[in-house]
């Protein structure tokens, strides 16, 4: 009997070209739980945004973010551009300007986190009491947010360094372009971040419509 | 693994399709690799494991919790007398022998969120999501036996935490299961003992407890809907498939409101935010905390509160349609119906959370709304409950243990269901509300009636599980005294009318003060399921060890892929090739016998 190892090569490069499996939406069962999965995470900000909307609707204390809050959109649209280049490189063996690709993603998202910081600041200069619900509502949101892309930051951290550090190795590179597993993590990972990136969408606009 | 030696074919001829492997198989995992205590016990990734760990943990709790039960409920019976041992193994939160109303509420608290999460969430969905879906869907593991193990170990650390917040200086969690703010929104021991320590690591617990439900939940809907053998399609899909998938598809989207509403009061009660508190004043002194809205976290607690209850009964439905047909040796009636109406469940229960807030002070319309809504759920109900019957109707019975149990259950859900159409009436609710009508109701259609579609998933699939039999006659004793016991301690609840729920003692009140001798029968029921399951308990472990092996490959007769496997199946689940599935699940007593789904069809047979 094969090991557990073994069971996941197999369900990676065989059974899920739909040859002898039943398969109700053709894509790996690991994908499909990544979009399950935002679907969950989806559900999380709509139970906080509801929250909001309901607190709202009984009293309410509006006040306009920090000008740099307004930049934070931009960075996560270019750090999705960047890891749908990044992933298509890598399916095209350029693997020098795929690893280029992932390190200004990383970039993009450090400033993201960078910008999200001064906000935070920026609201606490404005020295409102903790209790202030639109304020409370304000940090969750950003907290929780930000929690969802350290998770994506760790996973492209990896991603980069095994990159970085095979970078003399064609033989590894060529290695990886073939090996399905490989490619399976990487489009899940850009799958998680094009996630985030359009949750920051959504939340930005949801706090823009409905604090300013 | 122990050495069975047995190699048994095929022992009854006339079911066809019988797959010659049922012989011990754990010996082939050795050729490959070896695994050591810790991989393939601790660690494990196999989906049979992982869902033995899940049950065994399960059964832990499910014993903590009914303990417990059986303290407050000897304080409710003789809320004057004192028993000494309860000192003993309390210490000062019983001292004089008599159980302190602090505790008391710390233990009314625990009981309902074990059995709630651990017991009828983790340890019913986890065990059965995890045994039957890779086998019963012809797949080697689920879609992520990583993920997998990591649930198991969410679970555990949530378990660590919880079972560790007993021994505490200031207690566990006394704030009910429900943790409603504002009362369990401050960390102010001076209201709540249990709103201190105990309920941080309460809120911890439930936190790693919805991280372990996600990751299980992912993995089954994915496994489900893209790792089936050739032939099984959707349709073909045995209907405890079904009910495990849909109960994963609740907990994916109602739990996240869950962790919402978590993390909110984390924040009220350590950063002093107020998403959940107003104007509170204690000691006659006004707090600053302003602007929250306890009945936020209503809303939210509720929005998953509801589903819960489907997440625990479906995969319970589900395990019964499918028992039952084993054992009633008839397809199970109206399969279409049946998976129709699960899925109505399914939609209206994320409709209906409002009804547990009735006298909130809710605009009446609205309330109406959600009524209407809850009432609508007993279409598909009643639906299920007519097929179950329909499938008992004229079938060729046998009278297992796991057939007890089935059809214990449907009196069970009949009797608790009828019970929710009062209270799913405003007008009604607005009287009964926080009654023991309420705690009736739930526990006869969401306690009882769950643990009875566990026991019967437990009895039908631990040949599977194990390789050997539980005892029969231990399993007829504990489903007999279970059965009129349960009924005992919750039927007459019914006409406790009035009494509210979570009173440490009624003596101060003359009104509730004619039901003394009602309480103490309670208590002596109470006792008596207890002690059936300390016999279920050695039936099962000693089963485990001593039980009869298992000699024949498929013990039931049943026709779904689990039983193709070997007696007792290695990681992989079979060893060749994984089955071919050519019909649905249900071939009973047709003109060929009973026909497994891995049997082409014949020539001209008609599918069903």
């Amino acid at each position: 009997m094969k090991d557990n190892t073994n069971y996941q090569d197999q369900m990676t490069s065989e059974n899920f070209s739909g040859d002898n499996r039943e398969v109700a939406i053709r894509m790996h069962p690991q994908k499909l739980a990544m979009y399950i999965s935002m679907l969950s995470m989806t559900m999380f900000f709509v139970a906080l945004t509801s929250a909001l909307l309901f607190k709202k609707g009984q009293d309410w204390f509006s006040f306009a973010p920090p000008a740099l809050f307004y930049y934070s959109p931009i960075l996560v649209v270019l750090n999705s551009f960047l890891l749908h280049r990044a992933t298509k490189l890598y399916k095209s063996a350029q693997f020098k300007s795929f690893r280029n690709h992932l390190l200004l993603a990383l970039l993009s998202a450090v400033g993201f986190f960078l910008v999200q910081w001064f906000t935070w600041k920026g609201i606490l200069d404005m020295r409102l009491d903790r209790r202030v619900v639109s304020a409370a509502f304000f940090y969750v949101i950003m907290l929780m947010h930000a929690l969802h892309l350290l998770g994506g930051v760790s996973a492209l951290l990896v991603v980069w360094f095994k990159a970085w550090r095979s970078r003399k190795d064609e033989l590894f590179e060529l290695r990886n372009i073939i090996n399905p597993k490989r490619v399976l993590a990487i489009e899940v990972l850009t799958l998680f971040w094009h996630f985030v990136d359009g949750l920051w969408i959504y939340l930005f606009l949801f706090i823009f419509f409905n604090y300013t | 693994m122990a050495d069975l030696t047995a190699n048994p074919t095929v022992v009854n001829p006339s079911r066809e399709g019988q797959v010659d492997h049922g012989h011990d198989h754990g010996h082939h995992d050795d050729h490959h690799h070896e695994e050591t205590f810790l991989t393939k016990y601790i660690f494990s990734m196999d989906h049979k494991m992982i869902s033995k760990q899940f049950l065994i943990t399960g059964i832990f709790w499910a014993f903590i919790g009914g303990a417990m039960s059986l303290l407050f409920r000897l304080q409710l019976a003789w809320p004057e007398s004192t028993f000494p041992f309860m000192e003993t193994l309390l210490g000062r939160w019983a001292e004089g022998g008599q159980l302190s109303p602090d505790f008391y509420y710390a233990l009314v608290t625990i009981h309902g969120t074990v059995l709630v999460f651990f017991v009828l969430t983790g340890g019913l969905s986890g065990t059965f999501a995890n045994f039957l879906i890779p086998l019963q869907i012809g797949a080697r593991d689920m879609a992520s036996p990583m993920m997998n193990m990591l649930s198991y170990w969410f679970f555990f650390a949530a378990s660590f935490v919880m079972f560790g917040s007993l021994f505490i200086e200031t207690g566990p969690a006394s704030g009910g299961w429900t943790a409603y703010p504002p009362l369990n929104g401050m960390r102010d021991i001076a209201v709540n003992k249990g709103s201190g320590l105990g309920f941080d690591l309460w809120l911890t617990s439930i936190s790693l407890f919805i991280v372990s439900s996600l990751l299980g939940g992912l993995n089954y809907i994915s496994t489900v809907i893209n790792l089936r053998t050739r032939g099984m399609t959707l349709s073909r899909l045995p209907l405890v498939i079904w009910a495990l998938m849909f109960a994963a598809v609740l907990g994916v989207l109602a739990f996240p409101a869950l962790l919402s509403a978590a993390v909110l009061l984390e924040f009220d009660r350590l950063l002093d935010t107020s998403f959940f508190l107003n104007n509170i004043v204690i000691n006659g002194e006004l707090l600053a905390y302003k602007g929250g809205s306890p009945i936020l976290y209503q809303h939210l607690f509720w929005f998953l509160g509801h589903p819960e209850v489907y997440i625990i009964i479906i995969p319970a439905m589900g395990i019964v349609s499918d028992v039952m047909s084993v054992h009633a040796r008839k397809p199970i009636f109206g399969y279409k119906a049946m998976l129709i109406s699960m899925l109505a469940i399914v939609v209206i229960g994320f409709f209906v959370w409002a009804h547990h807030m009735f006298v909130t002070g809710m605009s009446p319309v609205l309330g109406v709304v959600f009524a209407i809504f809850t009432l609508l759920i007993a279409v598909p109900s009643a639906i299920k409950t007519f097929n179950w019957i329909t499938t008992l109707w004229r079938g060729n019975l046998r009278l297992t243990v796991p057939m007890l149990f089935c059809i214990g259950f449907v009196s069970l859900f009949i009797t608790g269901g009828v019970t929710g159409i009062f209270l799913g009436n405003p007008a009604v609710d607005v009287q009964l509300h926080d009654t023991y009508f309420v705690v009736a109701h739930f526990h006869i259609i969401m306690g009882v009636a769950a643990f009875f579609g566990m026991w019967a998933g437990v009895y039908h699939w631990f040949p599977k599980m194990f390789g050997r039999h539980m005892n029969r006659t231990l399993g007829y004793i504990h489903f007999w005294v279970t059965m009129v016991s349960a009924y005992l301690v919750f039927f007459p609840m019914h006409f406790m009318t009035g009494f509210p729920r979570r009173y440490w003692s009624f003596t101060n009140f003359e009104t509730f003060n004619t039901m003394g001798n009602l309480q103490a029968i309670i208590t002596i029921a109470a006792f008596v399921v207890f002690a059936a399951q300390i016999l279920f308990l050695i039936n099962f472990f000693y089963s485990i060890f001593r039980g009869r092996p298992v000699t024949e490959q498929n013990p039931w007769g049943a026709t779904t892929l689990e039983w193709t496997t070997p007696i007792r199946p290695g990681h992989g689940n079979w060893e060749g090739d994984i089955p071919t599935v050519h019909r649905w699940a249900y071939d009973y007593s047709t003109e060929n016998g009973d026909v497994g789904q891995h049997v082409p069809m014949k020539e001209g047979e008609a599918a069903h």
